[in-house]
């Protein structure tokens, strides 16, 4: 293999290297002299997850080849902190809760950097252009932006740098904006995600994946690979010793493709080899001899008869038909005074966590088989995984690494399969590290959902019936579509009291690509035509869309569309919150747009116009309009329709400090530093005295996965009664030590006394006498239930939750008309989230969630054609920058479940439920077309308004 | 990922161009990089694995003087192929020479990418939506190119618009390359630049025009304007009809409705030719609005939008 020589100084080390020409910086960074700070989102400059410094210039180094770089200095997030003292810029990202999964945050930091630093005065306009280069999916960028104008304030001496620093404890934590205790890893770049990984003898995986949708496996030819030096193994479904699948509701998904090909991407073979480029070059050497089968790309067209069929198991294609109903819906009908029909299409969305899937797989001193990947449910693929391998479930370990990002699409089991085969086979460690352009084309996306709605009124503004129905494409394998057809159903019909419902969800076998769970798991779609709906039905009652809302919204004691008899509905103080905080102009939805009086205001930004440097000549606001719109959403908590559960483990541990043990998975929400909140309040000490035991099937107890919005729900109620078994024990015992009864131990922040007494000590103190004087370890386990019962099979009756949140979100507008161009300048976001333990993590909750749904509103699109994809990458799958994002101004509401011991909810999900509704909307306030498909791409929107001006039907709305 | 055997980078021109003469077939120039290396990706030029392999590339950043700017005796600017597109926001020359390059540039890419990615290789790149190569035909660029020949460097100039002929090709004959852009210096006109993509940074024009515009010494008449259409066809062109139009004319609004409508018909994508037209025609208008406010100019009753 050709070689040379480059040398540099990274970080003020000088470092002579000899590598293959071929390296990339970044690669010569990450691998060669391992900054793994350092990272590759998607290898196309894109992302800016790679960011460094050299000379001086912040560069995509992965758009560097390393040659460029001999003789240069190059500096790495690692390089910032000198002596370990993070920058001020470090310290405000902690601060201010910037970062959540982190992926981006070495990037983002390093953005920031180059801003300030060229000019240490820069104003927002120019620091959110300097990092208009760096995606963020997780924290909408206002954390981001704010924690750069905080350390450029402070280092200009303008705000005290005190600010930087924790807030004094308070003496309760729930409730405090206590900081990230995961942070100070992510924004030093020390935190080691799965790509980060590596081990002695350790080996490079590679995947051969199908190039047809759909496709009969005639023979598949690894010899030659085999026989390429430095090949160690080659993998096929021979080579799978169990019982082969995987899947959530039905596992009907080989770990690589078994007698046929049902997409493009599946994988088909695996190599491990000694190094990348010869995994590739073995890649490139086997040869599947394929048979086309006929394909399906359409749902509708897959339920028909004489369609192709994907699985055997499915003969109709069809995954699962979730159907709802309640009352009359024909009848209602026909004594309604309006009747409201429309169709409505969602999309394909990526999940595009910056983090590219990884893994490493290894046999550990005891042989059992472990993989480390940032899987958001490792309790299920271990299960899974156990029963692929053909072993005893303990000698099967799952290891969570640090996720950069999940949305659901770590949740689907797609190649730990593959990599735990391989170390079986090869006795050696092995790792995988997808490209973005594997990321994008194996795995899940978003179910695109066809709903066709008809809804009867009265003409007081009463709903009175809805009859709905949804086709969804589930893609070649099942994954979450059965439950995300379920969560599509139940929530469809809005938090409204419908007498008559009626909806039918409908999960489809295409040759597409999978689809599967992301954020919301189907209510998005579902909800996102109700909401839209329901301004067509306002604008022709007449009715305010908060008026409309108001009439029909649940109260408490209402009864939803399963029957179910609710407690405490939050929806008409949510509704209120952000009425009020948007200051809403009220009036029924008829394009008020061009005469509205509340637009402009403080806490909307300005419209993007580049050049914040060079800014002279700017034109004014010809062709360009604004509107307002607005949308509610509700969502249950916790797994749907099942019982739900999460344990744990607590020890009281020397020095007054504690371990948690729990099987929690935190995917940037920030859900350790609620555990950490809540162990804090429980025991009496502070959050940063408080060590979480990583999420690990053999040392931590079942808390399962990061999705349905449970984990604040489940896992910190967990801790919380395993923190109170744990303070029986240690309050018992230093009670007796001091004679008192142990109901009169209080304990804060690390002092414990007996109310009425004196006696008063440390809590570090006090862990000694219960040890050394007392002879006993306290620890303490908890385990919470949330009791959900299943629907009945035929009228989808039941109690699928016993906590729900409702949520409310205007949109603020601008459309260009010459272009088509939709800038969102505000959004008012009020959300109720039972209680709020960390405010600030909740604001990042909903300031990421109504970006995503931004994007899904206006620009995302997974584009594919007879199952090929064109958005392969980030050039082409757009996401939102810093600059397309609006001011988030967000309303906590809390409405306390009386069922839970801590009373806290959840708002991972339900943020993103109104925020596309509430900017479609607001779309047809300020120029009155009405886009019922998303995305509503600036050609969209032109073409509306050209069938509006010509007086045509308009090609993408109809009333 | 790009792959190689050999990768070189000379330091002098002649060197650089005497390696290109012998390169294996298949081999690369390479400057900025930014458009190479996410080429040879998965899903665009790269194989199964995602890889493109080539035999040489030979890589002209460390080239002595390629990215220098010089004001030619002829008036003319020479643009080395070296330079990048931050300098038309920073370079106190090109400032001054090109005002309608700082809109373009500050709207390229993004931060980091425009300080590696060069005009030159924008150009050759000859994406149908590249940002760069319209204000270039605005300034009535020529392509400077050399080769190595005969023991000797050889120079020939080609206009820009004969330069750039489809997507993804070019005039370039193998041995052929860029060394400079030769243009106009615009010195005293009004500079403007349109976009649309699918968000605000880092994104590839779905549509952009470029326009210089300088008034006559009294305010009513254009003296000098010029305009060129990208994202709208194959390649890059200029808007010789709203030129024609426009130019000794009065500064109205109503002069400049009715040029906005002509270029309509050269809108030939093969996709999105409804919406293209459109934008065209208020991109039009905004961009001679534009340049005249550049140079303090703001007509009265901007008329907005269709």
């Amino acid at each position: 293999m050709p070689e040379q020589i480059v040398a540099m100084t990274v970080n003020g080390r000088p470092i002579k290297r000899v590598v293959s020409p071929s390296l990339r910086l970044l690669d010569f960074l990450r691998e060669e002299i391992e900054f793994t700070g350092t990272k590759e989102g998607c290898g196309a400059g894109e992302c800016g997850t790679c960011s460094v410094f050299m000379n001086g210039k912040l560069i995509k180094s992965c758009l560097m080849p390393v040659a460029k770089a001999h003789g240069a200095t190059v500096e790495t997030v690692e390089g910032l902190a000198e002596n370990g003292v993070p920058t001020p810029i470090q310290k405000a990202f902690h601060k201010v809760g910037a970062s959540q999964c982190g992926f981006c945050i070495p990037g983002m930091v390093m953005a920031a950097t180059a801003a300030l630093r060229d000019n240490p005065r820069a104003e927002q306009d120019e620091i959110k252009e300097r990092l208009g280069g760096n995606i963020c999916r997780c924290t909408g960028y206002q954390k981001i932006v704010e924690a750069v104008e905080l350390a450029r304030d402070v280092m200009n001496g303008t705000r005290p740098a005190a600010l930087l620093d924790e807030d004094d404890p308070t003496e309760r934590h729930m409730g405090a904006n206590t900081r990230r205790i995961d942070a100070p890893g992510k924004v030093s770049g020390a935190l080691r995600y799965a790509a980060d990984l590596t081990m002695p003898h350790m080996l490079h995986m590679q995947v051969l994946r199908s190039d047809r949708p759909h496709a009969r496996i005639v023979h598949i030819g690894t010899s030659a690979a085999e026989a390429l030096p430095g090949v160690a193994g080659v993998i096929t479904a021979a080579d799978v010793p169990g019982t082969d699948g995987f899947g959530v509701f039905v596992h009907d998904q080989p770990v690589m493709a078994r007698g046929k090909v049902r997409y493009v991407g599946e994988a088909v073979a695996a190599v491990a080899a000694e190094d990348l480029e010869t995994a590739k070059r073995a890649v490139r050497l086997i040869r599947v001899v394929y048979e086309d089968l006929p394909a399906v790309f359409d749902p509708e067209a897959a339920l028909r008869e004489g369609a192709p069929v994907v699985h055997d198991h499915a003969p109709d294609n069809l995954i699962k038909h979730i159907p709802i109903f309640k009352g009359d819906v024909d009848a209602a009908f026909a004594k309604a005074d309006v009747i409201v029909a429309n169709t409505y299409e969602t999309q394909p969305v990526e999940h595009a966590y910056l983090e590219p899937e990884a893994g490493l797989a290894y046999l550990d001193a005891d042989g059992v088989v472990t993989v480390v990947s940032p899987s958001q449910n490792i309790t299920h693929h271990r299960h899974m995984l156990a029963d692929i391998l053909d072993l005893p479930i303990n000698r099967v370990r799952m290891i969570m690494s640090p996720v950069g990002g999940g949305f659901g699409g770590k949740e689907d089991m797609i190649y730990q399969g593959m990599l735990a085969i391989m170390t079986l086979r090869t006795r050696r460690p092995v790792r995988l590290v997808f490209t973005r352009e594997d990321s994008i084309t194996s795995t899940a996306k978003r179910h695109p959902a066809r709903i066709s709605y008809r809804m009867g009124l009265m003409s007081d503004g009463r709903i009175v019936a809805s009859r709905i129905k949804a086709v969804s494409d589930g893609g070649a394998y099942g994954m979450s579509t059965e439950g995300v057809m379920r969560k599509m159903a139940i929530l469809g019909p809005g938090p409204y009291a419908i007498p008559n419902v009626r909806i039918d969800t409908y999960g489809v076998y295409t040759n597409n690509t999978p689809s599967g769970a992301f954020r919301t798991f189907g209510a998005m779609q579902s909800e996102f035509a109700t909401e839209t709906h329901l301004d067509l039905c306002a604008k022709r009652l007449g009715l305010d869309p908060f008026e409309i809302r108001r009439i029909n919204g649940f109260v408490d004691g209402a009864e939803t569309h399963t029957r179910q008899t609710l407690g405490s509905v939050s929806l008409g103080r949510v509704l209120a919150a952000a009425r009020d905080a948007s200051n809403w102009e009220p009036g029924p939805p008829d394009v008020r747009g061009p005469r509205r009086r509340d637009l402009g205001r403080p806490d909307t930004r300005a419209p993007c116009t580049l050049g914040a440097r060079d800014r002279r000549g700017i034109l004014g606001a010809s062709g360009r309009v604004r509107g307002r719109g607005m949308a509610a959403s509700w969502y249950g908590i916790a797994r749907t329709a099942t019982t739900d559960r999460a344990g744990a483990w607590v020890e009281i541990d020397d020095g007054g400090t504690a371990k948690v043990l729990t099987g929690v998975t935190e995917i940037g929400e920030g859900i350790l530093t609620v555990l950490a909140q809540v162990t804090a309040d429980e025991l009496g000490i502070r959050p940063a005295d408080v060590t979480i035991g990583d999420n690990d099937t053999a040392r931590s107890p079942e808390a399962a996965h990061a999705g349905a919005t449970r984990q604040t729900y489940m896992i910190a109620n967990a801790v919380a009664l395993a923190c109170r078994d744990a303070r029986r024990r240690f309050d018992a015992e230093i009670a007796a030590c001091w004679e008192v009864d142990p109901s009169q131990i209080e304990a804060v922040n690390g002092q414990i006394w007996a109310r009425e007494t004196n006696h008063r000590m440390s809590m570090a103190e006090a862990v000694q006498v219960c040890k050394a004087k007392r002879g006993v370890v306290p620890v303490g386990s908890g385990s919470y239930t949330a009791p959900h019962g299943g629907l009945d099979p035929v009228t989808g009756a039941g109690t699928p939750w016993q906590a729900y949140v409702y949520g409310c979100q205007v949109a603020e507008v601008e459309v260009d008309t010459v272009t088509g161009e939709v800038q969102v300048l505000g959004i008012w976001a009020a959300h109720d989230v039972g209680r709020a333990i960390n405010p600030r993590g909740i604001e990042g909750q909903i300031e990421g969630g109504v970006v995503q749904g931004l994007g899904q509103a206006l620009m995302e699109d997974y584009k594919l054609s007879d199952g090929h994809t064109s958005t392969h990458g980030f050039a082409k799958y757009i996401l939102p920058t810093v600059l397309d994002v609006p001011r988030v101004t967000s309303v906590i509401v809390e409405d306390p479940d009386p069922l839970s011991p801590l009373g806290a909810k959840g708002i991972g999900e339900p943020a993103l439920l109104p925020t596309a509704p509430a900017i479609i909307n607001a779309i047809y306030d300020a120029v009155g077309v009405r886009i019922t498909s998303l995305p509503a791409t600036p050609e969209k929107i032109r073409a509306a308004l050209r069938a509006k001006k010509n007086d045509t039907q308009p090609c993408n709305a109809a009333e | 990922m790009l792959t190689c055997d050999t990768y070189l980078m000379p330091e002098g021109l002649n060197e650089a161009l005497r390696l290109w003469a012998e390169a294996a077939p298949g081999s690369r120039l390479l400057a900025g990089g930014t458009d190479t290396l996410p080429w040879a990706r998965q899903g665009r030029a790269g194989d199964a694995t995602g890889d493109v392999h080539v035999d040489t590339v030979i890589d002209l950043t460390r080239v002595a003087g390629l990215d220098v700017v010089e004001e030619l005796p002829n008036g003319r600017l020479r643009i080395g192929a070296g330079v990048v597109l931050q300098r038309f926001l920073e370079d106190p020359l090109l400032r001054a020479h090109l005002p309608h390059m700082k809109p373009c540039a500050v709207w390229f890419a993004d931060d980091q990418i425009r300080r590696q990615a060069t005009l030159a290789g924008n150009i050759v790149n000859a994406s149908p939506a590249a940002d760069g190569t319209p204000p270039m035909l605005v300034a009535n660029a020529e392509v400077e190119l050399s080769r190595w020949s005969g023991g000797a460097r050889s120079l020939r100039h080609v206009a820009l618009g004969d330069f750039v002929l489809g997507p993804g090709r070019t005039a370039l004959e193998p041995g052929d390359m860029v060394t400079a852009i030769v243009c106009d210096s615009l010195a005293g006109y009004g500079g403007a630049f349109e976009k649309v993509g699918q968000r605000r940074s880092l994104v590839i024009s779905t549509v952009c025009v470029s326009c210089c515009a300088k008034p006559d010494p009294d305010g009513t008449r254009f003296a000098d304007l010029r305009m060129a259409l990208g994202g709208i066809g194959p390649v890059p062109v200029r808007a010789t009809e709203v030129e024609a139009a426009l130019n000794g004319g009065p500064l109205t609004l109503d002069a400049i409705e009715a040029a906005a409508r002509m270029p309509l018909d050269r809108v030939a994508s093969r996709t999105r030719r409804d919406y293209r037209r459109e934008v065209v025609e208020g991109f039009v208008r905004r961009v001679v609005l534009g340049a005249l406010a550049d140079q303090g100019l703001v007509l009265e009753g901007d008329p907005g939008d269709a």
